[in-house]
């Protein structure tokens, strides 16, 4: 009797439509012996029948001791199996497969009295070809990594140069210079010092989006507080102040990349904010969700959907920007699987928020 | 009287000319006399430390008291060159110091695994040059030719 006989279909019918299913079907009573293989199966393995065990316990010449239809039965719903790797004396390469198995039989509990014995159909779906491309990117993505990284070197190289024969040029001219010559001199440090922040953020970027997170139990209140202390000269200066308050928590995270989450967060409130008399920023936590807020001249509404891309700029009076500072946050962030989101009103400041995947919200 | 340490040598690995310029010339501003000697790629680089070659005659290739080293190198690697001198019996005991363009952290742990005593990010500057050379014993040696001039 094929499967669907078994919910009571007619025979032609039931066969013919299980042999359309794409994916190798079979199907296999409760001492794992095939009962049924779809016409994708037997094209598969041209070598299984009817009557042999199910292919893992054929391939090892025993039951697999962790099998998905103990499981299905045991829980009497369908089980997943997302890219499970087979292996075994017939098989020289391992082939990576998402493997399905649901109960077919209507009571699947032992003792119910049913007498219907549990049959499982096996869906395997062959997922090497994702696999492989899979593994092509992360090639790529090494190699892109890569391709960045000596860029950034051989750009910089020629700037150094440059900064150095200008100090040579300044120091053979003496000072004080004649009044366009030390203006242009200045233009060129300028542009020098823009052009080595812009591949500081190339470096950056880039090896956000290809890095591998340093995942660590991190001590969210700790690293809040360095952030503060970092900041906090330059904050004096502003006659600003910094402040860390709530209730932070312990939150597995790359502590470096979350340590520039909170740089970036109160060096631009420290930029964008510049004139803002009493100066106030808060580093709060509660809930699972930690912030950054200012009591500045927050952000005009129709910048606020822009503020995470890259090269956003919000204030054109604010030099040595490249609008960069949010997006690496937002990647950051992205990286971490968790959240990060902005509520601002202009002339009332800005709150910037930001959560990890475990927090209740999510 | 002649100092006999004003006869250690600072050996520079660096293939980009104007590099060599700008911190020869910061060390020179800066007012040190010890003799510069540049080597301008990794596989000359162990030739010189290893006295083979064109470098055999220990008069004219000395060997150095302090090894600053440019991470790119061409023909052999600033990493590779830094690792054959560390696991070199005679060698180890000479200070390496890396020279990055861009300070990346990673190269900076590698090279602290290999056995590099300290880095300094490019441009070369001579304060920040005295200051990691503090840290290498080689402090006092370096010192005295500036208080002897």
């Amino acid at each position: 009797m094929n499967p669907l006989e078994a919910l009571g279909a007619g025979p032609e019918f039931s066969a013919y439509a299980l042999d359309l299913i794409p994916q190798e079907a079979v199907v296999i009573d409760r001492s794992y012996t095939i009962l049924w293989l779809n016409r994708a199966k037997r094209l598969a393995h041209p070598d299984l029948e009817a009557g042999m065990k199910c292919h893992r316990a054929f391939e090892n010449d025993a039951p697999c001791h962790f099998c998905l239809a103990d499981q299905a039965r045991e829980i009497g719903q369908y089980v997943r199996n997302p890219v499970c790797i087979l292996t075994g004396p017939r098989r020289n390469v391992p082939r990576h497969v998402n493997i399905t198995i649901a109960p077919l039989a209507g009571r699947l509990r032992e003792g119910t009295g049913a007498g219907d014995e549990p049959r499982f159909l096996e869906l395997v779906d062959n997922v090497e070809a994702i696999y492989q491309s899979h593994s092509e990117l992360e090639r790529l993505n090494h190699e892109y990594e890569n391709v960045i990284y000596a860029l950034s070197h051989d750009l910089r190289s020629p700037l150094i140069s440059i900064e150095g024969f200008l100090n040579k040029i300044e120091k053979i001219l003496g000072k004080p210079l004649a009044e366009p010559m030390a203006h242009s001199l200045d233009r060129i440090h300028a542009n020098v010092k823009i052009m080595n922040q812009l591949v500081n953020v190339l470096l950056d970027t880039s090896r956000i989006i290809t890095g591998i997170l340093d995942l660590h139990e991190t001590d969210m209140e700790r690293v809040a507080h360095e952030a503060a202390e970092r900041f906090a000269a330059q904050a004096a200066e502003q006659g600003a102040l910094i402040e860390v308050n709530g209730d932070f928590k312990v939150e597995t995270c790359d502590r470096v990349r979350i340590s520039q989450v909170y740089a970036n967060l109160i060096g631009n409130a420290l930029k964008h904010c510049s004139r803002t008399k009493g100066l106030k920023i808060e580093l709060g936590a509660g809930n699972g969700v930690y912030w950054v807020r200012d009591n500045g001249p927050g952000i005009p509404r129709d910048f606020q959907d822009v503020v995470f891309e890259p090269f956003s700029q919000g204030s054109k009076q604010v030099k040595e920007s490249f609008g960069m500072g949010m997006n690496i946050v937002f990647r950051i962030m992205q990286k971490h699987e968790g959240e990060i989101w902005l509520d601002s009103n202009e002339g009332r400041g800005t709150t910037v928020f930001f959560a990890f995947k475990s927090a209740p919200h999510h | 009287m002649v100092d006999y340490r004003q006869l250690e040598t600072i050996l520079l690995i660096e293939d980009n000319e104007d590099h060599i310029e700008h911190t020869v010339d910061a060390l020179r501003e800066g007012g040190l006399v010890n003799q510069i000697n540049v080597i301008r790629d990794g596989e000359q680089a162990l030739q010189y430390m290893n006295r083979e070659g064109e470098f055999k005659d220990p008069k004219k290739s000395p060997r150095p008291c302090l090894v600053l080293l440019d991470v790119k190198l061409p023909k052999i690697g600033g990493f590779e060159v830094l690792e054959r001198l560390k696991t070199d019996e005679d060698l180890k005991v000479i200070p390496v110091i890396l020279l990055t363009t861009t300070g990346n952290k990673e190269d900076i742990e590698r090279g602290a695994r290999l056995g590099a005593n300290d880095y300094i990010v490019k441009p070369v500057e001579f304060d920040n040059f005295m200051q990691k050379v503090k840290g290498l014993g080689k402090y006092w040696a370096l010192i005295s030719n500036l208080t002897g001039q």
